[in-house]
């Protein structure tokens, strides 16, 4: 069957089974689910199209030689660089793993694209300045959050340079593009990282509003409010809640009843660690590489967040 | 997944972004700011998807492959795009309301105790008021610009036994989505009528004085007392 002729397929299933299917949503759980899962999708969307724009442009534009003449050769010392080129990319981690992932392709390290990759959605401008808004009186805040995110993505970064050894490049997302034009090159790297992103992404969503609605935020209600456990118990929220870093600021304020340092820890790991996130890696780097990659990167934000808000808050 | 059906797909996905700028419905699920972002998305995946269908259809018409002529590892991860889109076009789930407020610790500013700016003109005798401006001046306006004032609020009915013979009336605060939405709650301990839950109401009335309280422990409960309540339509934007 044609392309064409599935998608009418799927359109008319739609328009029969709209009834039955709406009346499946009459429970108010079910409904809150729905909305939360759209709202995700929804608010990824223009994010995530902007991340492809990137990836595209890389692709076709941008020549390893380019990308390894702009990085020091040193490895340990292109992990800072990368993760301080974070600060460029305005917007949300849906954005950057697509980035990252093309530009593994190009040849930068991998070592080096993960620092990118965990710096960029958390201390670019958009996102500090949310920091600052939500925190009335309180710059410290996103001063913590600046360094201690920064610290972690280096951290990680320079882990992987040993870890990360002899791994395979971890995308399985290679195009042998031949010579093709460069705007087929961007037309087919934008469409493929598209629908390999959104695809992901709308997994991750299904599963942080199962959660979130299933878990409910009042579940925080019986731990304490400083010390470690509660430092851990926001990094986990972090994960499941899986929401978007230029918004995160704004939950962390409202979760008073915690430290700072717990709130920082909510900060830092929420852009780098969080369900859909973990989505998305597994598909632009693969299964091998994100079981442990995403641990690695929980347990170095976590004390990282605990250190830096023990000095700075 | 042929080339030619993901450029349809990212058509069609573009498209139902499309209608939810074009409706409005698009504000039940993200902040309003997101207008322009999700117009320009929509644009971009309709000219891509159909610059794809187009460029693809030819070449085969040509009776040539696609570029490279390799079909494996073609993303049928993809398809889950239509999950959305099916919920949006069959559910088309409404803003968050009771459920979720009554799930969820009702929003506590984090600030400090400050003298706040005037308040706006009072129209129809009555000033109008976001719910979480209310909280905010009730509970931390040094000047006690609340007091003795006429005030107009609009938020949906949420029951709970807080609130025995009343509700709270409620609205939820958004920063980017429905998935970080905080409700802001208002006590409304003796309503002149008493409508369902997720009913919105415009209420005029006035602030319950609060008792003294630990400004580092637990907040109080803002109460108002009501003089006229109103049953409304959902507000054009549903969120704070």
């Amino acid at each position: 069957m044609g392309a064409g002729e599935l998608a009418v397929v799927a359109l008319l299933l739609l328009a029969l089974l709209q009834r039955p299917l709406a009346g499946l949503f009459d429970h108010p759980r079910l409904q809150t689910w729905a909305t939360v899962f759209v709202s995700i999708t929804v608010q990824a969307l223009p994010f995530l199209v902007l991340g492809v724009l990137v990836s595209g442009a890389i692709a076709a534009w941008v020549s390893p030689a380019v990308l390894t003449r702009l990085l020091p050769e040193r490895q340990a010392v292109a992990v800072p660089v990368a993760g301080l080129a974070g600060v460029a990319l305005p917007g949300c981690e849906c954005g950057s793993v697509p980035v990252a992932g093309r530009l593994v392709e190009r040849g930068v390290p991998t070592a080096a694209a993960v620092t990118f990759l965990l710096a960029a959605p958390a201390i670019n401008p958009v996102v500090l300045v949310a920091t600052l808004v939500a925190f009335p009186g309180r710059p410290e805040m996103a001063a913590a959050r600046f360094v201690a995110s920064l610290l972690t993505a280096v951290i990680v970064g320079w882990a992987w340079i040993r870890v990360g050894r002899g791994d395979a490049v971890p995308t399985p997302t290679r195009h042998e593009h031949g010579d093709a034009g460069s705007f087929t090159v961007f037309r087919t790297t934008a469409v493929h990282d598209l629908l390999h992103a959104g695809g992901y992404l709308v997994l991750g969503a299904a599963t942080a509003a199962t959660l979130q609605v299933l878990v409910g935020r009042d579940v925080l209600d019986g731990i304490a409010g400083s010390g470690f456990g509660a430092v851990l118990a926001l990094g986990l929220l972090a994960v499941v809640l899986s929401i978007c870093s230029e918004a995160d600021a704004f939950v962390a304020a409202g979760l008073q009843q915690f430290s700072l340092t717990s709130r920082l820890a909510f900060l830092v790991v929420g852009p780098m660690v969080d369900l859909k996130l973990i989505a998305l890696q597994v598909a632009f780097f693969g299964r091998r590489f994100t079981v442990r990659f995403a641990p690695l990167t929980f347990a170095v934000a976590i004390l990282v967040a605990t250190a830096v808000g023990t000095v700075l808050l | 997944m042929s080339r030619r059906a993901e450029g349809l797909l990212l058509v069609l996905v573009g498209l139902v972004a499309f209608r939810l700028v074009l409706t409005g419905t698009y504000d039940q699920y993200v902040r309003a700011g997101m207008r322009l972002p999700l117009l320009a998305a929509s644009a971009f995946l309709v000219v891509l998807g159909a610059w794809t269908t187009v460029t693809e259809a030819l070449r085969e018409d040509r009776g040539e492959a696609s570029d490279g002529g390799h079909h494996h590892g073609r993303p049928l991860v993809g398809w889950f795009l239509l999950l959305p889109l099916a919920v949006l076009v069959t559910v088309a789930p409404a803003a968050l309301g009771a459920d979720a407020a009554t799930r969820q610790r009702a929003y506590q500013p984090a600030i400090e105790r400050v003298r706040y700016g005037p308040l706006p003109e009072a129209r129809a005798g009555a000033v109008d008021l976001r719910l979480a401006e209310f909280v905010d001046r009730a509970l931390w306006d040094a000047g006690n610009s609340l007091d003795g004032t006429t005030v107009r609020l609009t938020g949906f009915v949420v029951h709970d036994e807080a609130v025995p013979d009343g509700f709270l009336l409620t609205r939820f605060q958004i920063a980017c989505c429905a998935a970080d939405a905080v409700p802001v709650k208002v006590a409304v301990p003796d309503p002149p009528s008493d409508p369902a839950d997720d009913q919105w109401v415009q209420i005029v009335g006035r602030l319950v004085p609060l008792p003294a309280f630990d400004e580092q422990g637990d907040l109080p409960m803002v109460a108002v007392e009501v003089d006229e309540l109103v049953v409304t339509a959902e507000p054009e934007s549903p969120y704070e």
